[in-house]
């Protein structure tokens, strides 16, 4: 019906407004971002040579037409580890990401809504969480089960689940002291579905900002972990890994093993914090 | 005389301070039948919206209430949190003061409208949607349908207040409080407001509890007034004997210091600011601005007592009746 039509219509602009709205800067990240997560997406078909093809005759060679960046010490292609190496990288960023942004919208909005005793309770054991770096609380589950991507990334989302939770709770606590908020009250309706209907969404922008920017810190301590050798093994494509294998590399004059995963590393970190933050500060703006 | 539909009993109340507990509400008595309108006057701070919320249970964590609410006989203040939300949902709507704060800015006025239909009474959508639609056309919305889909940023203060007048109609309440609903809007809103509330009320025979700072408008749409200052209502009458011959120094004082249109009279200030009811005096919290007090009104506070008309508290009610009325006679002009 027209009510349908004319609320698609203004999503669509507002979807529209939001993405072009940014300055170049935030287009030029995004952009990038989405290059490097259709590379990984699409690493089967853009990837010229197997991601674990050797060919030891091929070691060590420079950027050439058959091999974009080069080879490493077993003649793997770099450019097409370097596309699947975004793979797992990326999926368990995100995964930390969306696990730490769930479980701390969960807790901090209880926290914000019960108040009183809960909220304090939360509050001092996310204040105890804090105390412990995330890297190490994940080397510590790395110790109890062993290396690979499942332990460290539940690890780092239990983490990062304080940093999203804090945030959140006190831009709930402020929310939930708003005017509408009573008029939901005053409707008759439950606690659970005011904060999920009006609460919630009322959460997401300063959510988004936030989740944008821990993202990028997800990518750093899974890159750091791998590289530590504590993540996914070899011979699987790893960002992290690809540099830590690369090091032999760098001594003997071949640095593109571990030049170009931390070149990207880099890269795709700074689009992320950058967008992230002027989305933060474009928010701040128009508020 | 039947039962009435709002019923307060000495409701008294306390809110949590830095310390402990800071009395706000004292012994407020008064009651509404179906299908009047009852309005509540005073000024900021006098205690008539935490009145209006006390109805509806809607008070900050840790405040201690006493006395009682019943709504239908029934006491609201010790409801099972489910029957509140039921009564919440099907017998009580307020109207409040600041429509842009009060409505949620993230979703749709459409849903806004009909989401208690939907969630609480089961209502398909697009029965409620077109119930949404026949209300907002009924109190002069115009291009209705396209209204459910815009944000609450894209209307006018005057439109939002009436979006939320139809949000509380659309549940069809039996008591509608209005607190202060039109002091956002410009005098011609305010006008269209007013009268579409006495519409409603004489259409649908709900109960108004009308709160206002506006003497005149509380006179214009309410059978009866109840005074309010410092936490207690110091007065209830008709609206009408409420300006001719009010009964309280405080009301008389009030209808004195209001300009008049016709008469070249400059208006009497009342000397001194309100309190707080923490703050008040132990005798009438009234005692230390009235022009009429005596030893007798620093001793103790009065209560609201019923006398021929209307309801005062006041010692000396009856003695200073007759000037009270001439006060009332030369503010008119």
């Amino acid at each position: 019906m027209t009510v349908g039509l004319a609320s698609r219509r203004a999503t669509t602009a507002r979807v529209r407004r939001s993405f072009a709205g940014g300055d170049w800067i935030s287009r030029a990240c995004v952009g990038f971002l989405v290059l490097v997560v259709l590379g990984a997406v699409l690493a089967p078909l853009l990837a010229p040579y197997g991601p674990n093809q050797i060919n030891l005759a091929a070691a060590y060679q420079g950027l050439s037409s058959q091999h974009l960046l080069g080879t490493d010490d077993l003649g793997r292609d770099i450019f097409s580890r370097l596309l699947y190496g975004a793979r797992l990288p990326l999926l368990g960023a995100g995964l930390i990401d969306g696990i730490a942004t769930a479980l701390g919208l969960a807790v901090a909005t209880t926290a914000a809504w019960v108040g009183g005793w809960l909220d304090a309770v939360v509050s001092r054991t996310l204040d105890v969480l804090f105390a412990f770096p995330g890297l190490l609380l994940a080397i510590l589950a790395v110790a109890l089960f062993g290396p690979g991507f499942v332990a460290p990334v539940i690890a780092l989302a239990i983490a990062y689940t304080p940093y999203m939770a804090r945030l959140i709770r006190s831009v709930a606590i402020r929310e939930r002291s708003k005017p509408y908020i009573d008029a939901c009250s005053v409707q008759g309706w439950s606690g659970a579905w005011i904060c999920v209907r009006h609460l919630l969404p009322n959460l997401l922008p300063f959510v988004v900002v936030q989740a944008t920017v821990s993202f990028g810190y997800a990518l750093i301590d899974l890159a750091s972990l791998s590289f530590l050798g504590l993540g996914v093994q070899p011979p699987a494509a790893d960002w992290g890994l690809m540099i830590s294998e690369g090091e032999p590399g760098i001594l003997a004059h071949h640095p593109a093993e571990a030049l170009f995963p931390g070149l990207m590393i880099i890269l795709t970190v700074t689009a992320l914090v950058t967008f992230g933050e002027r989305r933060g500060a474009l928010r701040s703006r128009l508020r | 005389m039947k039962d009435p539909l709002l019923r307060l009993q000495e409701l008294c109340l306390w809110l949590p301070v830095k310390g402990g507990l800071a009395p706000i509400l004292e012994d407020v008595n008064f009651t509404i039948h179906r299908g009047e309108a009852f309005g509540l006057v005073g000024e900021s701070g006098s205690g008539k919206s935490m009145t209006a919320r006390c109805i509806s249970r809607l008070l900050p964590r840790g405040a201690k209430v006493t006395g009682d609410v019943l709504l239908e006989g029934v006491s609201t203040l010790s409801l099972t949190p489910r029957d509140l939300r039921a009564v919440r949902s099907s017998k009580v709507q307020i109207i409040f003061q600041d429509p842009r704060a009060h409505i949620n800015p993230v979703r749709r006025v459409g849903d806004y409208l009909t989401e208690v239909l939907v969630t609480e009474r089961g209502v398909e959508q697009d029965v409620a949607n077109r119930r949404a639609i026949e209300i907002l056309e009924t109190i002069g919305v115009t291009a209705a349908s396209t209204r459910l889909a815009q944000y609450p940023h894209e209307m006018s203060g005057g439109l939002l207040q009436r979006i939320m007048i139809a949000a509380a109609l659309l549940v069809e309440p039996e008591l509608l409080i209005a607190d202060e609903p039109t002091t956002a809007l410009d005098v011609t809103t305010q006008a269209d407001v007013v009268a579409l509330l006495d519409d409603m009320r004489r259409d649908r025979g709900l109960a108004l509890l009308f709160i206002t700072h506006d003497l005149e408008l509380a006179a214009a749409i309410c059978d009866r007034t109840g005074v309010m200052y410092a936490g207690t209502i110091v007065e209830v009458q008709t609206s009408a004997m409420l300006h001719q011959r009010p009964l309280h120094p405080y009301t008389a004082a009030l209808l004195a210091a209001r300009p008049s249109l016709t008469a070249q009279v400059r208006p009497v200030t009342i000397s001194g600011s309100p309190v707080a009811l923490a703050d008040a005096p132990a005798g009438c919290t009234f005692a230390p601005r009235c022009a009429y007090q005596d030893s007798r009104c620093r001793l103790e506070r009065p209560t609201l007592r019923e006398g021929g008309v209307g309801s005062v508290a006041c010692v000396r009610a009856h003695e200073i009746a007759s000037q009270l009325a001439v006060v009332a006679e030369s503010a008119r002009g």
